[in-house]
């Protein structure tokens, strides 16, 4: 039977929260997302636009504040002298969750896995600059490496260019710099 | 205006007709393309031509519905907070599920997207950080409201003339237990309905008499999501 896109979603959140290993912000979550969905072609069914911290669809924290309704996730506020930041956590029906979308996650265990092991723990700048990345180069597939350290340095000028250059260089190494048929399901 | 306007239950049986009356006027069942050759067209069917149409008979018989107030009669809302095992085996799975107990009886499912802003790309608000320009955020990002999601209900309608009958099914399926969450059991396959349920939900979920499940016009009637079935 065809698993809602809502509780994909949900059991995705759980997962990816389990799989951590540590709370983790709202900005790491919809980056997760994002990569996920471009990266891996695992159908959330978001559609991301390019803000001033990468992409963002609001649907994301929407699903989370259901998620949090719910008891699915975690959220605690945390304040600091620059602002506040969220660190969300797996809540007391996260495996809930995941029980109702066993099948997905089954069938997306590989890519979960790996973005929240080479994600979770990044710093938000380091996510902010790679989705951005990742974006712009869905944008201009036929884009050259000093042509995309260009084009996201416009965007984001408070980026070095031996950052973005950095950042370029490892998403090729990954291979993650092509772009990937989102699965239909 | 929520509740009281917008999803007032007879107003959104006449959206049910309306479409429907729609599809019978417009050539080829869709507006004309409101591009340079189809603007004059596109601009034809305002609301007077469209309610001269129905005072004249045309329409089919939703309009005569609309016209003699024999409108479709609700039988079924989801739950405005339902529990987190509804949520998660998902409102339009359950309003189905309840659809296919109604076997014999035209079946519309109505479903109605809860959301305070409908935030898509092209049409998010965003904001401008007085000072620094370069920081655009969308609303969301300032405003927990702008990414409410109160949750998605849905709603059933039949004829009039099967309410009644349509009622008393619904109350004994919910009271026979089988509106219990979907069967969890370990080690099942394909997730969350074992095999012997799934057969069960398929022997029941027959499409109305009548109604051709793949005929595109009767989405209205099978309510669907841009998901395509496994």
């Amino acid at each position: 039977m065809q698993t809602d896109i809502s509780t994909r979603r949900l059991g995705v959140f759980a997962k990816l929260a389990k799989l951590s290993g540590q709370a983790f912000g709202r900005t790491v979550l919809m980056k997760l997302c994002y990569f996920l969905q471009a990266l891996k072609g695992v159908p959330l069914n978001y559609e991301f636009s390019l803000y001033s911290y990468g992409p963002f669809d609001s649907d994301v924290l929407a699903d989370l504040q259901t998620a949090e309704e719910l008891q699915i996730l975690e959220s605690t506020v945390h304040h600091y002298s620059g602002g506040y930041g969220y660190s969300i956590s797996p809540g007391r029906n996260a495996q809930l969750a995941e029980q109702y979308a066993e099948s997905f996650l089954e069938k997306y265990q590989e890519p979960i896995q790996w973005a929240a092991s080479t994600f979770a723990r990044r710093s938000a700048a380091d996510l902010e600059l790679i989705s951005t990345l990742v974006f712009v180069t869905r944008e201009n597939p036929s884009v050259s490496d000093t042509g995309l350290n260009s084009l996201v340095r416009a965007i984001k000028p408070h980026f070095s260019i031996s950052e973005v250059k950095r950042q370029i260089d490892w998403l090729r190494s990954e291979g993650l710099l092509e772009a990937v048929d989102t699965e239909s399901c | 205006m929520f509740k009281q306007v917008y999803f007032h239950k007879t107003r959104m049986a006449f959206d049910i007709h309306l479409q429907h009356v729609m599809t019978e006027l417009l050539p080829r069942g869709c507006f004309p393309p409101p591009d340079r050759e189809g603007l004059n067209e596109y601009l034809k069917w305002d609301d007077w031509r469209v309610l001269g149409l129905l005072a004249n008979g045309e329409g089919g018989q939703h309009a005569k519905r609309m016209l003699d107030r024999k409108q479709y009669r609700q039988v079924y809302r989801s739950k405005e907070k339902p529990p987190i095992e509804e949520v998660l085996e998902g409102e339009k799975a359950r309003a189905e599920r309840v659809a296919s107990q109604l076997v014999g009886m035209e079946v519309e499912i109505k479903p109605s997207q809860n959301r305070w802003y409908k935030q898509k790309e092209g049409s998010s608000i965003t904001i401008v950080n007085e000072e620094n320009p370069r920081d655009i955020q969308p609303l969301s990002e300032y405003s927990p409201i702008a990414s409410l999601n109160a949750g998605d209900q849905y709603f059933i309608y039949v004829k009039p003339e099967d309410a009644q009958r349509a009622r008393e099914i619904i109350r004994s399926f919910e009271e026979s237990g089988d509106m219990r969450s979907l069967n969890r059991e370990a080690g099942t396959s394909e997730g969350t309905i074992s095999n012997a349920n799934r057969e069960e939900i398929k022997a029941n979920k027959k499409p109305p008499a009548g109604i051709d499940a793949k005929d595109p016009q009767n989405e209205l009637i099978l309510a669907r999501k841009d998901i395509p079935s496994s």
